[in-house]
């Protein structure tokens, strides 16, 4: 019903042959709607003997579709020269052959073409001769380049600015989309491709960090004078260069700081949009294009809006070192918010084999959670074991690895299948903004430096730890204290509320009914108009803890020519404006019920009920174990079962510190069901 | 060392948990109890003190410093902490009092000012095309001028006076220890069946491969260490033959890392542990023969990561000749083979629980 709704309502676009949809891909030739669960499978890691069984294996699993990365550093076999046939030492390089496996078998493909894709690979996969090239290094304040850190060897960071670099990538990745062309769908597997992977600057993230590459210098100027035009802030009264560290006075100082991360968010949204250009060019015209961001709890490489300007979906990929529920919630309700897709294309599945060892039960919860809060898709990264790659389920014969981590990867697929879980969603009202200004501003504070924060956010760190609050960044600190307030208030209200990025479309924002503007004494100007439009159209502006006082050039802001706003001091005064305004707490529902609940301490006996039929997603973001009562369904009796175990609960859940259930509820007198393996 | 194509194979989680929480044996089960007599006189007279362990899954603090006064201190994963009770100037004694009081695993404290400077040198220095131990030695060397100055590590990261030693000679010495095309085996064993291991092959200078019982699984079945025979051939067979290939029960390892110098020596004469091949300086260094000599060394040596012998007057005059003369090869670098046991215990306590999640900690079996 569902499907012939969405495909009746739906015109595609001349040449689609895939295209992107609530649920899932729309593979048009078959009126077919392909949900985005799978799992990556690397045939450069596999031998070709082994590549039938693992696909088999995948089959078996319940999954359709599988993600697989082809790296530029394995198919070049020198400048400008490619193969796409045998092998390169242990890597296997015959591309064609392994999506002609996938196409026997039913498979779909997700493909990975870089230039960078990860993969623990030397350099991420990009080549060496790239890499030594000293015209392609991204360089740091002092003219150093800048070393990745990554085994099995540290490497020099390319630059997203040299124009040498965009040339060879550019020309690796226009190659290799001329080589799958002719594999999209319907005539092969490929329905998906994704551009680069994780634009971050390589995970380093801090604002004085990097690049400072000459082409980046010279961009910089033209970049300023473009977003200026005539009327330069007074910072640039004698020369644009960039900044190498934060010695703004004033906020009119503050002017070139602020236009300098707001370049560094050009320089990749630049590379991203030349790579997609090649990619099109190549032949891969279609099938949707998208792009896997790093997630951090400060500031942020660029936001997922910035990256949607060229390919189809940009979201989150998820990994963790330990157990980090709260960031993972925060991605996943930036990525509903802002992404077209919300699909997680790379969910830690195992481990690199020098990273945390994995705790199967903890990734399970880790999928549950990006469900909990709006996921879309979940992309298992990864199914198959490889080298350099620890506890994936499948081993390369194509057999179980373990018992835990097979059963359980079994049993959540089926979960996902049997309760249709992609489809539900919870109705949202309300988002916080995050806005462009706030965000830099943070990156701006940065008490460490160049170390990133992106890495350090793996170790729970986020502005708190690591943010100044002084002087300057007072009112910015301020801001965010009024930002973790609100935030905290609306989950303990169990008010469901995402994070909207202040670049997000009239359409994006217009879906929400009060926007929380957290204000860090400077905002955007490009947010004003679009505000002015929500507002004329029936949204309702909150604004806290302080009206903004500055535009980023450092000129004072008229606050007579501010939208229509209310001013919240505090989360005391949000919640009750959202009362008044009649958003209500508690759950609510769409087209099927869902209740994403989150357990607030031990003491919390709030008690969880759940509509009948209904699934309840529960978790514990807290370090102790939480007992709550179930309170059985809404307007009749009904019993909980665990839906991955198949454990009937009585009375009372008890979660384990950081972790998610899955529960599905059936009114009493239906027959009982077991888990969904 | 490290190539740069170093490749995994057959290691699943619960080996890879086991082998970070090698050094760190639950408390209690690296006591040499279960002896009697001459054995657990010498075990005790022979044990290496304590090092200053903080409690199991204990965390870290950092403390950022601007203007010689605290300005945030906080823990990864455990949020802002205060620093009221932090005294300025921040210098180590206050440091080590602080820590102790808060029962830190440890504490760094670093000048917000020079960070930018320290990260640019160590950029530059790091050579590009190398293997990863030499990049981290290039990079660590740019910090020793910054220890003690604008960060600070409490405990010390590395003993007192303790200098790094040079690629080459590190190279020599990790040669000697284990040659081209020879491969290190070591299967911790338990209760019938493997509890961890590691097999490792080196060619050309690196360790290439990096793998564990599981990829010989199909081929050999491990109960005991009777066992150690037919591994060394399926090793050989497979990957190199083993140049060090060491079989010993967990309760034996365990005593082993706690400090009880006497531990292996009493688990080869009970049959409870196999080291075969086994170098001569290896075997005079754990023999019952050489206990008495290691444990007078170690004594000499206690507190030190350094040799304070004469070997210390070595480094200046090409050590590496030096490396092959030497009953223990680890001595060129100035190394206590027992010290350095206690100083991977200790910082294996203090930071695992930066990598491993919390439950790792409780109960104690992993």
């Amino acid at each position: 019903m569902l499907l012939a709704l969405t495909m009746k309502e739906h015109s595609p676009a001349e040449g689609a042959r895939v295209e992107l949809s609530n649920e899932g891909l729309l593979l048009l030739a078959e009126d077919r709607l392909l949900s985005m669960v799978g799992g990556s499978v690397e045939y450069v890691h596999l031998k070709v003997a082994q590549q039938a069984k693992v696909l088999d294996a995948v089959s078996e699993l319940g999954l359709q579709m599988i993600s697989a990365s082809v790296p530029w550093s394995i198919h070049e076999v020198e400048a400008g020269s490619y193969l796409f046939q045998g092998a390169q030492g242990r890597y296997q390089r015959d591309l064609g052959r392994f999506l002609d496996s996938c196409h026997e078998r039913g498979l779909f493909v997700w493909l990975r073409i870089g230039p960078a894709v990860g993969l623990e690979l030397e350099g991420l996969g990009f080549p060496r001769r790239i890499l030594d090239e000293g015209r392609f290094q991204a360089r740091g304040p002092q003219g150093e380049p800048v070393i990745i850190a990554l085994p099995p060897a540290a490497f020099a960071a390319p630059s997203y600015a040299s124009e040498g670099l965009l040339a060879e990538a550019g020309a690796w990745v226009r190659a290799v989309s001329t080589q799958i062309a002719s594999y999209r769908y319907p005539e092969g597997p490929v329905v998906a491709v994704s551009i680069d992977d994780k634009a971050s600057f390589f995970y380093r993230t801090a604002a004085y960090d990097q690049d400072y590459h000459p082409d980046a210098v010279e961009g910089f100027s033209t970049f300023v004078k473009a977003r200026h035009g005539d009327t330069l802030p007074e910072v640039y009264a004698s020369v644009i260069t960039p900044p190498r560290k934060m010695d703004a006075r004033s906020v009119g100082d503050l002017a070139l700081h602020l236009d300098w991360l707001a370049y560094k968010e050009d320089i990749l949204r630049t590379a991203i949009a030349h790579f997609v250009a090649e990619a099109r060019a190549g032949g891969l015209e279609g099938i949707p294009l998208f792009h896997g961001a790093p997630h951090t709890e400060v500031g942020g490489a660029i936001p997922l809006t910035s990256l949607q300007q060229s390919v189809e979906s940009a979201s989150y990929d998820l990994f963790s070192l330990g157990q980090n529920l709260a960031q993972h919630r925060r991605a996943l309700r930036r990525a509903r918010a802002n992404s077209r897709s919300t699909v997680v294309g790379q969910l830690q599945w195992g481990a690199p084999a020098w990273w945390a060892p994995p705790l199967a039960h903890a990734q399970c919860s880790a999928a549950l959670g990006a469900l909990m809060h709006g996921a879309r898709g979940l992309i298992f990264h990864s199914l198959v074991e490889r080298d350099r790659w620890v506890d994936a389920p499948i081993s390369c014969e194509g057999r179980p690895t373990g018992v835990e981590r097979y059963a359980l990867t079994q049993r959540l697929i089926a979960a996902i299948a049997d309760l249709e879980v992609l489809k539900r969603s919870e109705k949202v009202e309300v988002a916080i903004i995050s806005e462009g200004c706030t965000r830099r501003l943070s990156l701006l504070s940065s008490l460490v430096g160049p170390l990133s924060p992106l890495v350090l956010s793996l170790f729970g760190l986020g502005a708190n730890e690591l943010c100044d609050d002084r002087g300057l960044f007072a009112a910015s600190a301020a801001g965010r204290a009024f930002e973790g307030s609100v935030e905290d208030a609306l989950l303990h209200s169990g008010l469901p509320f995402d994070w909207v990025e202040g670049e997000a479309s009239d359409e994006v924002l217009g879906r929400y009914r009060a926007l929380i503007l957290p204000c860090a004494d400077i905002v955007d100007a490009a947010l004003w108009p679009k505000l002015e439009r929500y507002v004329r159209n029936g949204g309702t502006l909150l604004l806290g803890p302080v009206r903004p006082r500055w535009e980023p050039s450092g000129q004072a802001l008229d606050v007579a020519a501010l939208p229509a706003h209310e001013l919240v001091a505090n989360e005391v005064a949000t919640l009750r404006a959202l009362q008044e305004l009649g958003v209500k707490a508690g759950p609510r529902f769409v087209e099927a019920p869902l209740i994403a609940a989150r357990l607030r301490d031990e003491s919390d006996q709030s008690g969880l009920a759940c509509t009948k039929g209904g699934v309840l997603l529960v978790a514990n973001e807290t370090n102790r174990a939480v007992q709550s009562p179930l309170l059985g369904c809404v307007g009749g009796r009904c019993r909980f079962w665990d839906a991955l175990s198949g454990t009937p609960l009585n009375e009372e859940l008890t979660l384990k510190a950081g972790s998610v259930s899955l529960l599905r509820c059936r009114p009493v007198g239906v027959q009982e069901e077991g888990g969904s393996s | 060392m490290i190539h740069h194509d170093l490749r995994f194979e057959g290691i699943d989680a619960t080996t890879l948990t086991r082998l970070f929480a090698l050094f760190d044996p639950p408390p209690g089960e690296e006591r040499p109890e279960g002896r009697r007599g001459f054995l657990a006189q010498l075990a005790a007279s022979s044990t290496i003190p304590e090092p200053d362990l903080p409690p199991r899954g204990a965390r870290p603090a950092v403390v950022l410093v601007e203007g010689g006064a605290p300005l945030r201190a906080f823990m990864p994963g455990g949020g802002v902490v205060s620093t009221d009770d932090l005294i300025a100037p921040l210098e180590r004694r206050e440091l080590s009092r602080w820590r102790e009081r808060h029962q830190y695993a440890f504490v760094v404290a670093i000048r917000v000012e020079v960070l930018p400077d320290i990260i640019a040198r160590m950029q530059l220095a790091v050579p590009l095309g190398g293997d990863l131990a030499a990049q981290a030695l290039a990079a660590l060397r740019t910090l020793e001028p910054a220890f003690e100055k604008d960060i600070l590590v409490d405990p010390p990261l590395l003993g007192r006076g303790v200098k790094l030693p040079s690629v080459e000679l590190l190279q020599r010495t990790f040669d000697h220890v284990l040659p081209d095309d020879r491969s290190f085996v070591l299967y911790v064993l338990h209760k019938g069946a493997v509890w961890a291991s590691l097999i490792a092959r080196k060619r050309h200078g690196d360790i290439d491969l990096i793998t564990s019982h599981l990829a010989l699984a199909s081929s050999v079945r491990v109960c005991s260490v009777g066992d150690a025979a037919r591994v060394c051939t399926a090793v050989t067979r497979r990957f190199a033959p083993p140049h060090i290939a060491a079989f010993i029960s967990l309760p034996s390892w365990r005593r082993f890392v706690g400090g009880d110098r006497s531990a292996l020596a009493a688990a080869l004469a009970a049959r409870q542990a196999v080291i075969d091949p086994c170098p001569r300086w290896l075997l005079a260094l754990i023999g019952a023969g050489a206990l008495t000599e290691a444990a007078r060394r170690s004594a000499r040596l206690a507190g030190k990561l350094l040799s304070s012998t004469s070997l210390g007057g070595l480094f200046g005059s090409g050590p590496e000749q030096w490396v092959e003369k030497m009953g223990n090869p680890l001595e060129a670098l100035g190394l206590d083979p027992w010290e350095l046991m206690r100083w991977a215990r200790g910082w294996s306590r203090r930071g695992l629980p930066l990598v491993l999640a919390p439950e790792f900690f409780v109960g104690g079996e992993t």
